[in-house]
């Protein structure tokens, strides 16, 4: 019997030692086999599984460049959506992170702060022909100081109101509004029709953050501002413009324009009220086109059209921007081998030039890239609808792609409670100034 | 003669059964307070770049608005729960140890179930009871002829934090009812016996006979009650996000967010530690209030 338990007991012993073990050692032992394949093998993470279920565009241009290039090689780790994203985070913490991958425009920031993203102004200047390719801005949100550290593939707009249009016309509306104070009696008839104007999800509060306010406060704004407002260079929430904006918002709410339950419901559940035809209207980013087309009703779909917030009368800005550009972007470790760097710059051409972008549109995705002949590409008709709607519009920034992340937050919660009545626009402006000042000093 | 020095392990090999357990306490609790306590004094978004800033997070922390409306908003939570998990269970294990009640081992049995269910189902449950259009909750109201009690539940700012609460509290009466239950079965029945024969009846014996004696026990009720309702976080978290606005964000919840959302490591750090000097210094509290009562 003694020998027994002095047997468990050992046993025990060594697996609490080897749990401890591999708990201090890991980082020794990746280091290690860091420098061994550093001269070969590119370690590439991102979240493009060719074998999904949903297939990628970025995983088909991945594999094309596989088999084009035979004698590059990679060292690959997929990751779903959100595990990447924890993990990449991880890995940037622990200051481990692989030669390529990809970054959220929010990331930048800390990231470069903390010393872990090359430049890729070099790469970029080795095929002006890509470079000068990429639609006006869509890198900015990864550009600090002039210097690039993010190269992107896909930027839809994150603000795009699709819209029933059977609904709109029994509200007297043949065709989507023109100009604000028309948006706001579309809403006004559409609440005494006992139909929600707009069906808002925000209960995971960015909604009403990247689809509502960064357009909005555009319109009212101008870019100048915001840009100055990033920089620090003298802009601020309080100034009338923006508080205007934020009153816009906050109108909507007053008028009925949402429905009641908008704090509780997220960003998918926003999308049921339109699909039941409870909803005349949604506003989402492009990613809801998909969704759109393969969750809503056939007659739902035949009547969707897009739209984007008409214009506003005697506000500042332009009135055909639209918030967009934003998304996941290729990024390459700083502590690169420069030896890998060519079939890295090759790489991630390959994957964000306009050949690229063709398929991508295919995949029914707003790229980066010109494409030349759209008309030539098979695409669904809602895609259609917002890729023609775009031509008309021009990209404004997201405003939770490029204030930092605290500040996206701060900003999340207080328009929220703006839209609660906690407070007035001009209280939420002051609350939201307080925490830039906090930040800024 | 039970324990006879033959029997009786070395001290060492006493040692080295614990040693197992006492090193995963180490590096599942231990080590991570400390390295939160040592973040607490770092302005930290994450990466390499560390830089130490001594107490200011604290001094941020006590003038925090955000922090001390989220303690106010954990107080209601344990407020309502010692009231509504103890009290509640209280009664229903007096019920349940009366003669009057039938088929115990079923009430026992589904009384306990929330308690063994996940937070995250409890959440979705709850959230689904209180929809505005297709919620439960609203369904019952309307049918019973009380429209004008519809409320949305989880949206109005005033509400939010009551409606949050029922389900914390229906969650956890299992717990405790398993808890008095095994207590009040082990006072002695000749102290019942006793007391019928001195014409006690129902509701003196439970006030003279079981409430003393149960004491102890409802103490430690109350320390557990404290103790899990300053942590409250997963089935808010899931009914509401913490909103609207910041209506429902308890200090668990906010320390999340200042941490995962905005980045402030060492700021979510900070509140984290604040939260543990808040609860340690409220059981300290009850506990005392608890001490004098028995003087």
């Amino acid at each position: 019997m003694k020998k027994g338990f002095k047997r468990m007991t050992a046993m025990m012993l060594i697996s609490s030692l080897v749990l401890v073990a591999t708990a201090c050692g890991s980082n020794d032992a990746t280091e290690g086999t860091d420098e061994a394949k550093a001269t070969s093998k590119i370690k590439f993470m991102h979240m493009y599984d060719k074998n999904s279920s949903q297939p990628s565009h970025q995983a088909e241009l991945i594999e094309q460049f596989k088999a084009a290039n035979p004698d590059v090689t990679f060292d690959e780790e997929i990751q779903s959506h959100d595990n990447y994203e924890t993990k990449i985070k991880t890995l940037a913490a622990a200051n481990e992170l692989p030669d390529v991958f990809l970054v959220k425009p929010s990331m930048v920031s800390t990231f470069v702060e903390n010393g872990l993203l090359l430049p890729l102004n070099d790469q970029l200047d080795k095929n002006t022909a890509w470079k000068e390719g990429f639609n006006e801005g869509v890198l900015d949100p990864y550009t600090i100081d002039g210097k690039t550290y993010g190269i992107q593939m896909t930027g839809g707009p994150t603000h795009v109101i699709y819209y029933n249009k059977e609904l709109i016309a029994n509200a007297g509306f043949s065709e989507f509004p023109k100009t604000w104070t028309e948006f706001e009696t579309l809403i006004n008839k559409l609440v005494e029709q006992k139909i929600t104007p707009i069906a808002l999800g925000n209960k995971g509060k960015w909604v009403a953050n990247s689809s509502y306010m960064s357009t909005l406060g555009d319109r009212f704004t101008g870019t100048e501002w915001f840009t100055s407002l990033i920089d620090n260079k003298g802009a601020k929430f309080t100034d009338p413009e923006f508080v205007q904006a934020l009153g816009a918002l906050k109108n909507l709410v007053t008028i009925g324009a949402f429905n009641k339950d908008m704090n509780s419901i997220d960003n998918n559940q926003q999308r049921t009220l339109y699909y039941n035809g409870k909803a005349a209207m949604f506003i989402e980013g492009n990613w809801a086109v998909t969704a759109i087309e393969t969750s809503a009703p056939k007659e739902i779909i035949e009547n969707t059209a897009v739209a984007v917030f008409p214009a506003i009368e005697g506000a500042k800005g332009d009135q055909n921007s639209v918030s967009g550009g934003g998304g996941w972007a290729y990024a390459v470790n700083t502590n690169i081998d420069p030896a890998k760097l060519d079939n890295i710059q090759k790489l991630i051409q390959s994957v964000t030039d306009s050949e690229a972008a063709k398929l991508m549109l295919k995949y029914g995705d707003i790229p980066s890239s010109k494409v030349e002949n759209i008309e030539g590409i098979e695409l669904t008709p809602i895609s259609k609808d917002l890729l023609k709607l775009l031509e008309t519009t021009k990209y404004s920034p997201i405003y939770d792609t490029r204030l930092s992340p605290a500040l996206t937050e701060a900003m999340n919660t207080i328009l929220q409670e703006m839209m609660i009545d906690k407070y007035t626009p001009e209280q939420a402006a002051e609350v939201l100034q307080k925490e830039y000042d906090n930040e800024m000093k | 003669m039970e324990s006879s020095p033959a029997m009786r392990p070395k001290r060492i090999t006493f040692l080295i059964y614990l040693l197992p357990s006492v090193i995963l306490f180490a590096f599942m609790v231990l080590v991570p307070v400390i390295l939160a306590v040592r973040y607490s004094f770092f302005n930290w978004s994450g990466g390499p770049k560390m830089e130490f800033i001594g107490l200011d997070n604290y001094m941020t922390l006590i003038k925090d608005s955000y922090f001390w409306n989220a303690f106010l908003k954990n107080l209601l939570i344990v407020f309502f729960s010692v009231f509504g998990q103890i009290g509640i269970a209280f009664v229903i294990s007096i019920f349940l140890m009366s003669k009057v009640v039938k088929w115990k081992g079923f009430h026992r049995t589904v009384i306990f179930i929330p308690v063994v269910l996940s937070s995250v189902v409890i959440g979705f449950l709850w959230g689904m009871i209180f929809n505005q259009d297709a919620g439960m909750l609203n369904w019952l109201l309307s049918s019973v002829g009380l429209e004008s009690w519809i409320r949305p539940w989880l949206d109005d700012p005033n509400i939010v934090m009551f409606s949050v609460t029922v389900p914390i509290v229906w969650q956890y009466i299992g717990f405790y009812l398993i808890i008095f239950l095994a207590a009040m079965q082990s006072i002695n029945s000749e102290v019942y016996e006793m007391a019928e024969l001195d014409g006690a009846t129902g509701f003196k014996k439970m006030l003279y006979i079981t409430f003393p004696l149960l004491s102890d026990t409802i103490k430690i009720a109350i320390m557990l009650c404290i103790a899990g309702n300053m942590k409250a976080f997963d089935s808010i978290f899931v009914m509401t996000g913490g909103g609207p606005g910041s209506s429902s964000t308890v200090m668990a919840q906010y320390a999340y967010d200042t941490s995962f959302k905005s980045f402030k490591l060492g700021y979510g750090s900070t509140i984290s530690v604040g939260i543990m000097i808040l609860s340690v210094g409220l059981i300290v509290i009850s506990r005392l209030i608890g001490g004098k009562k028995r003087d």
